[in-house]
């Protein structure tokens, strides 16, 4: 008998094994429970769909929850079906005490629903307890996806109402879980409740011997995630990460550096792939960690390790000593590191409390490209107080940039679909009497009185030009085509419902 | 006001803004005298921008437009160069007039730090006999070292970086064309 089997089902990025069941195996063993890991996800793209991104993508994009689709219908597809038929032989074959499904974006959130299901249905007798950030989120199109459940705001809390979880966390579960599993009758769930634990540093290092690490889509050698801290020193106005992670938090320089090194010597891992909300957070913890991993590189001769994650732009003056700095992200094996540009309009950078210029961009980039550092930008157009010249300025930038991505210095520019009002941003929070006109079930429908002529046919427009600026300029992309088919998707299926709402919008 | 008639254009000429056509190319050349600085002369197609003897390191900056669909050819030429510039002892080059291209930059970035096209591409053509060196970074005779590059010049050395150096697959990033004519429809009409 197994204490703990712990899973997660699609869509998942398939380009590293998940961190969380990684991580909770190791926290689950030294608190003295066994437990084993699967990743359906991988195992699914690998098994199923022999390894054809194509074919991977085609048959889960019903588990998306971006289009009006039946439970039924979803259950009963080829990939509905190998989750059920995988989950019964894995709980026969473990005979676990307690199912963990891991619902890591809202993406996840169908499949998870799903495995629930099943297990409660198949095996009444087994606890169930979920988690991750996706939970946090609703549940869309439930008219159409199963008018008989109980309606709940947030996916955690529908799954325990309708009796297909026990209980949820979402929040720093390194600790809690444990509790849990010792106490079935501890509760951390809860609508809009955030587990915040800052003892989540001293945890044991994440144990990826259960996932078949050498079957990931790796874009260079084998990738291990890890974490070297929680929560953002920014307060931007469009994210929740404050509202979920707390207070910035994070490990000592040399931990982090060391765990690097544990993950190069144990696994062979020749990048790593920090899940940070930013690595940069506390300057000086950073810049401990890329002289201790530079110096351990250099006396080890491990000299192939790279690491990856997202990266604030700092203003250009709080960067102490840039000639030393840039060398020393360089000697530790910086790469292709995320940076959130958002826009291209110092005024829009402001309104979203960026803390930083559009000038501080550019000499972040240009140091970048000095010292052989790569990294992609991501932007989004159409945020809620962006005018067309206010755009146009983020137009003037790919302009400017695209010498960078002429010489490795920028190797990804995505631009997301356009603005969605997450629910505990400050945005989100925003009402009618601050101006903003959002749908209750659909964050992406929204109308800012402030900045009126920004209605669903310009965000469409501005959406488009960026698509065509990216033909124009051969600008190295990826999610582009997936996320036209989003915008795609979304207009052909809902185009009366906003309509509905422009229209009700006037009346008003 | 966007409608379904107008929107193509309207993406066009917006998505138009962001490209470049000002240019800002750097040459940082050495010359080396021998009996006399080398003469040198740097054009663009068939602008001559600077025409001049020097000796030792040195920047030539030169701001110039390019429209779109033409070739741009940087010139680095070197001229009056006789036998007597050239010092041989023993069957050996022991001192030379030359003009060597350390690097070529373009609004910021090298050519050369990145083989971006640098020594692909570049090609040197003999005064006298026209005789074509290839891969080479500067004018060791009198003729011209040159550079071709097309224009539009970023979006072109994008897709050779990506494609020859980086191999770097980049996603498919068009809608098919009823999916898109189907969206612009239930936006626009």
């Amino acid at each position: 008998m197994t204490d703990f089997l712990l899973i997660t089902g699609p869509i998942r990025d398939l380009t590293f094994p998940p961190m969380a069941l990684a991580q909770l195996k190791s926290i689950s063993e030294t608190a003295g429970f066994s437990c084993r890991t699967r990743d359906y996800n991988q195992k699914y793209f690998r098994e199923q769909c022999n390894k054809n991104k194509d074919i991977f993508y085609d048959n889960t994009k019903i588990f998306g929850n971006i289009l009006p689709i039946p439970y039924d219908e979803i259950a009963s597809s080829s990939c509905g079906q190998w989750l059920t038929k995988q989950i019964i032989e894995d709980i026969n074959e473990y005979n676990p005490k307690v199912v963990g499904v891991s619902s890591f974006s809202r993406y996840n959130n169908v499949s998870c629903v799903h495995l629930c299901r099943v297990i409660k249905e198949n095996f009444p007798n087994i606890k169930v307890i979920t988690g991750g950030y996706g939970l946090h989120n609703p549940l869309n199109y439930l008219d159409t996806f199963d008018k008989d459940l109980i309606v709940e705001p947030e996916v955690g809390e529908l799954l325990k109402t309708n009796q297909f979880c026990d209980t949820y966390i979402i929040g720093d579960a390194e600790h809690k879980l444990v509790e849990w599993l010792r106490d079935h009758t501890v509760d951390y769930s809860g609508v809009g409740r955030r587990v915040i634990d800052s003892n989540w540093t001293e945890t044991p290092y994440a144990d990826f011997h259960d996932l078949d690490i050498h079957n990931y889509e790796y874009h260079k050698g084998l990738t291990l995630p890890m974490t070297g801290s929680k929560g953002c020193v920014r307060k931007c106005t469009f994210c929740d990460i404050p509202h979920n992670f707390g207070a910035f938090s994070f490990k000592k320089g040399r931990s982090i550096a060391d765990e690097v090194i544990h993950l190069y010597e144990t696994y062979g891992a020749k990048t790593i792939y920090f899940t940070d909300s930013l690595v940069n957070g506390s300057l000086r913890a950073f810049i401990d960690y890329v002289e201790t991993l530079a110096d351990l590189k250099q006396k080890k001769g491990y000299h192939d390790i790279k690491w990856t994650g997202q990266y604030i732009v700092r203003p250009s003056h709080q960067i102490p000593d840039p000639t030393n700095y840039y060398a020393l992200l360089r000697d530790s094996g910086a790469e292709g590191l995320t940076i959130g540009v958002e826009s291209g309009s110092n005024k829009v950078l402001a309104d979203m409390k960026k803390k930083c210029t559009v000038d501080d961009i550019y000499t972040e980039i240009n140091y970048f490209s000095d010292y052989d550092i790569s990294c992609g930008l991501l932007l989004f157009p159409a945020f809620p107080t962006e005018t067309r010249e206010d755009f146009m300025e983020t137009v003037n930038m790919m302009k400017n940039l695209q010498p960078y991505w002429c010489n490795g210095t920028i190797n990804l520019v995505n631009f997301n679909v356009y603005y969605g009002n997450e629910s505990y941003s400050e945005w989100g929070k925003k009402t009618e009497e601050d101006g903003m006109y959002s749908h209750p079930q659909d964050n992406a429908l929204w109308w800012y009185r402030h900045n009126p002529d920004l209605d669903y046919k310009e965000m469409v427009f501005r959406r488009l030009v960026l698509n065509a600026i990216v033909k124009k300029l051969n600008i190295p992309t990826y999610h582009e085509f997936s996320h036209l088919t989003q915008i795609h998707n979304y207009f052909t299926t809902n185009i009366e419902k906003v309509k509905k709402f422009h229209a009700d919008i006037k009346k008003h | 006001m966007l409608t379904l008639k107008n929107i193509e254009s309207e993406i066009e000429k917006y998505a138009g803004k962001a490209e470049l056509y000002q240019y800002k190319f750097q040459l940082d050349l050495t010359g080396s005298s021998c009996n006399g600085d080398p003469h040198m002369y740097i054009m663009i197609n068939d602008q001559i921008f600077y025409d001049e003897k020097f000796t030792g390191h040195k920047s030539f900056i030169i701001d110039h437009a390019l429209p779109k669909d033409i070739e741009c050819s940087i010139i680095v030429g070197l001229k009056n160069k006789t036998a007597n510039n050239t010092l041989i002892q023993n069957d050996r080059i022991v001192k030379d007039q030359f003009v060597r291209v350390d690097n070529l930059k373009i609004n910021q970035i090298s050519l050369k730090k990145n083989n971006l096209y640098f020594w692909d591409h570049s090609k040197f053509v003999k005064q006298d006999s026209k005789h074509i060196v290839s891969q080479t970074d500067g004018a060791y005779y009198s003729g011209e070292w040159m550079l071709t590059l097309p224009t539009p010049i970023f979006p072109y050395l994008s897709k050779y970086f990506n494609d020859k150096i980086k191999d770097y697959n980049v996603d498919k990033t068009s809608l098919d064309a009823d999916k898109r004519a189907e969206l612009l429809r239930v936006v626009y009409d």
